[in-house]
């Protein structure tokens, strides 16, 4: 049973890997051209998805809220600062420039949570909040980096920040990819403890789980993934949110199959996006994080509505 | 015939436990024999949750003296991993959370967590014991979400059976069932008991757990009261100490001879 | 006789090969003001320009040229997808990451700077070289020259007002030092009140304004859309609430059409001598 909804899954994303290949803003471009051009980009989307997805799923659990994602903890706008910094400072011109002072920056907002959550015992609560407070952190300081920055290079960070995938080249991607899969490889090995954060973090210190050193290790691991995903491609919103919660609609909440198919339909819903952010005005390319956002929040609302009647 | 001591299965000593500043369990100590089911009363707040969570190593206790210790089969509680500890004590609150799709099946196999074993076929078997003792094993592909409140404790409870910790802490958890099924859970504790389990009882219910333990502790304001038998124990002046305000007369349970509040 | 008839065919037949070889025949330009010097360079043969910028509509001949999206963030696809053996890009207005891609991608760009008027004027000749046409470059270059010459010997006589050059509303933004709208107030013999400023496009505030006083306001339309000419006009109204300001005070607000300003190409003298005329209504 599972295994045909596998097959589907893969399926499903060999069509939209061939979709995003075939389509862009231009038809009739030659075979070298596609390799060229639209290739890292997919290859990029599916390396994004995956992470999006996973590290929505681990801070779901973790934090046993289904509203949580990646950008939650506020990790992610360190990534922005530290892309935006980089902006400023003249780096973006290479592609690992930006995608490293994004990750610094992410790197850097992780080990403040991490040092925070070793000083004192924290509730996931408090933590959460510390989060979100950093979040609010890094924004200003990207709002700060936006105004002293030049004109040209604001509007560039601008755009980047609502996820851009034109960055992409095949030896960046490809590196980006095989790390992105050893991280989410690491965290799907922990899925029968992760298990155990369904229940609320109490439930799970009494199932037998080590709550602060999971969860130190589960906050590294994903501050990892998204990093990575903000570094290589901007703030993509809601797959993180979404697919989480489509993937357990699909297959449970026992991560050890939720996590594999979490994978493959967060790569299978950026690829799409990321095709109908190149297609949809061209020559203009959209920001693939604005496709996500139109999609994905009437999708939200849709699925919690449809849970809310089920509920009752 | 042993002379020797008997050790006790749980043991609290000198607990001081504080939230922040204020001070919520002072100076407790009680024992929990094997085959024993013992019942903490007091009134709110009186620190009840607070040392149970203790007890099952929910909540950590400071290393330091002052703080106090707890032993389990002979050895400190915090010492133990996590999952040693879970294999001993399993903790169960009056609710479970339902925030993700989950079977009864899948939660009840989590109990299954500490022991890191991956035969399904052992686990499947486990739970269905588990369950058919809880009387839930027909509601295993239900989504927790759709079950009502007693229900899920059912679920909870084969949880916690599945997990084979012998020392069994129920923190109100038997509060939200019907009387039918409180009932049945009564009869199961008792059997278990015979099964040398051990079992804490906190419940509001105070005819509930005068029916079902031994021994009881009196907590009042973080400090225990009064700790022994029941019979002994259960008088109305120490009642009137931690209920002040109630109005209620002690006679005898026709059935079991055990005490009983009248209202 | 015959071999000497060969080899004179031999040799015009390489010759040509070689002028071709230097003549791109496929022009991607990357921003609108390019596309119009590329334009000024091919005269009549804009069929070799085969994609341009968004809004690039001088001469009228682009607007029917493929578009590669707008000079910000153009479509990398695109580009590539007209096969072009030359692009034209500026490095104020084009994305450097983009242009790096191109050329990772084996594509030739030509990159020029437009941030001043000897930078207009090192471009004009660069574009001239990549076209192989440098007799018409050195041309241009002088008959420019000269034209900001004769404008610069006129306006010495008068006395020096001082200007502010707005580019941007809410935020305000104004053109401060290093930029080329500063280089052209020079050659007018105004004083742009942002000539020190750090940044290139400052965002002043209102108060700063006003503590500089400036004589005269000059708002830039960059846009020719009559509906977004009326918007600059709100602009100016904006401005009339500061009646400390010497230029609010004596009515010396205006908006002017800014395209014409803003190209590395003869109209730039066309654009100047319309600033001159609306400055000139200060020089009484």
């Amino acid at each position: 049973m599972i295994i045909k909804k596998y097959l589907f899954s893969f399926i499903v994303l060999i069509m939209a890997v061939y979709f995003g290949v075939s389509f862009g803003a231009t038809s009739g471009l030659d075979f070298d051209s596609i390799v060229q051009l639209r290739l890292p980009r997919v290859l990029l989307a599916i390396s994004s998805g995956m992470s999006l997805a996973c590290a929505g799923a681990v801070l779901q659990a973790l934090f046993t809220n289904p509203l949580c994602d990646p950008y939650t903890l506020g990790v992610s706008s360190g990534a922005a600062l530290g892309a935006a910094l980089g902006i400023v400072l003249g780096f973006e011109a290479w592609f690992l420039g930006l995608a490293l002072s994004a990750f610094i920056g992410a790197l850097a907002f992780m080990l403040v949570l991490i040092l925070i959550s070793l000083k004192t015992r924290l509730t996931n609560l408090t933590l959460l909040l510390c989060g979100v407070m950093l979040g609010f952190l890094g924004s200003s300081g990207v709002a700060i980096c936006m105004t002293i920055g030049d004109a040209q290079g604001m509007q560039n960070a601008l755009f980047w920040l609502m996820g851009d995938l034109s960055r992409a080249r095949m030896h960046g991607v490809l590196l980006t990819l095989f790390v992105s899969l050893i991280l989410i490889f690491m965290l799907w090995r922990k899925s029968t403890q992760l298990d155990a954060f369904l229940m609320g973090e109490e439930n799970a210190s009494g199932l037998g789980v080590s709550v602060p050193k999971l969860r130190r290790q589960f906050i590294f691991l994903t501050s990892l993934l998204v990093g990575l995903s903000v570094a290589s491609s901007g703030m993509i919103g809601f797959l993180g949110l979404i697919v989480p919660h489509f993937s357990r609609k699909l297959v449970g909440s026992l991560h050890f199959n939720m996590i594999p198919f979490c994978i493959i339909w967060g790569a299978v819903a950026l690829v799409l996006a990321d095709l109908m952010a190149r297609v949809l005005l061209k020559p203009y390319e959209l920001p693939v994080g604005v496709i996500t956002a139109f999609v994905g929040a009437p999708l939200f609302i849709w699925m919690i509505l449809s849970d809310g009647r089920s509920r009752n | 015939m042993e002379d020797q001591e008997i050790k006790p299965i749980l043991g609290a000593y000198s607990l001081n436990y504080f939230f922040g500043e204020k001070q919520v369990l002072k100076d407790i100590s009680f024992e929990l024999f094997k085959g024993e089911i013992i019942t903490i009363i007091g009134p709110n707040a009186s620190g009840k949750s607070t040392l149970l969570k203790i007890l099952s190593g929910i909540l950590p206790l400071k290393e330091i003296e002052s703080a106090g210790q707890v032993f389990c089969q002979n050895r400190l509680l915090f010492k133990m991993t996590p999952d040693e500890r879970a294999r001993s004590v399993v903790y169960l609150s009056s609710e479970l959370q339902a925030e993700f799709p989950l079977t009864a099946l899948e939660t009840v196999l989590m109990g299954r967590i500490c022991h890191h074993l991956h035969n399904y076929v052992e686990k499947q078997d486990i739970a269905r014991w588990a369950m058919e003792q809880c009387v839930c094993w027909g509601l295993r592909g239900r989504f927790l979400h759709t079950l009502s409140g007693g229900e899920r404790q059912l679920v909870n409870l084969s949880r916690a059976l599945a997990q084979g910790s012998r020392v069994i802490l129920l923190d109100e958890a038997l509060s939200k069932m019907d009387l039918h099924h409180q009932t049945m859970m009564g009869m199961l504790l008792k059997k278990l008991v015979q099964k040398n389990y051990s079992i804490v009882l906190v419940s509001h219910d105070l005819n509930q757990c005068l029916s079902l333990a031994d021994s009881c502790v009196l907590l009042l304001r973080g400090e225990k009261i009064a700790h022994g038998q029941i019979a002994d124990i259960f008088k109305e002046s120490n009642l009137k100490k931690l209920y002040p305000g109630a109005s209620f007369v002690l006679g005898q349970n026709p059935t079991n001879l055990h005490p009983h509040i009248f209202l | 006789m015959i071999q000497k008839i060969i080899y004179f065919i031999l040799t015009l037949f390489l010759v040509s090969l070689h002028i071709f070889a230097q003549e791109p025949k496929r022009i991607v330009t990357l921003v609108p003001s390019l596309g119009e010097l590329v334009a000024d360079f091919l005269r009549d043969d804009l069929s070799k320009i085969v994609g341009v910028s968004e809004y690039t509509d001088y001469p009228p001949k682009l607007k029917l040229k493929e578009s590669i999206g707008p000079y910000y963030k153009f479509n990398i696809e695109k580009v590539v997808s007209l096969k072009p053996d030359l692009i034209f890009a500026t490095q104020d207005g084009n994305a450097k990451d983009q242009i790096l891609h191109l050329r990772e991608l084996g594509l030739q760009v030509v990159v020029v700077n437009t941030t001043s008027l000897s930078e207009v004027y090192q471009s004009i000749d660069t574009v001239g070289n990549a076209l192989g046409k440098k007799e018409m470059s050195s041309q241009m270059i002088a008959q420019l020259k000269r034209g900001i010459e004769n404008i610069r010997v006129r306006n010495k006589k008068h006395a020096v007002k001082k200007v502010l050059l707005q580019i941007g509303y809410q935020p305000l933004v104004v053109a401060g030092k290093r930029t080329f709208l500063n280089d052209i107030l020079d050659v007018l013999n105004v004083q742009n009140v942002y000539s020190e400023s750090r940044m290139s496009y400052p965002r002043p505030s209102f108060e700063d304004v006003i503590q500089k006083n400036p004589d005269v306001i000059i708002i830039f339309a960059m846009d020719k859309n009559l509906k977004s000419f009326y918007h600059f006009y709100r602009w100016k109204r904006e401005w009339l609430q500061f009646k400390q300001i010497n230029a609010v005070r004596q009515n010396q607000i205006h908006v002017i059409l800014g395209d014409t300003l803003l190209r590395p190409t003869l109209r730039l003298l066309e654009g100047l001598s319309m600033l001159e005329k609306t400055l000139g209504t200060v020089f009484q």
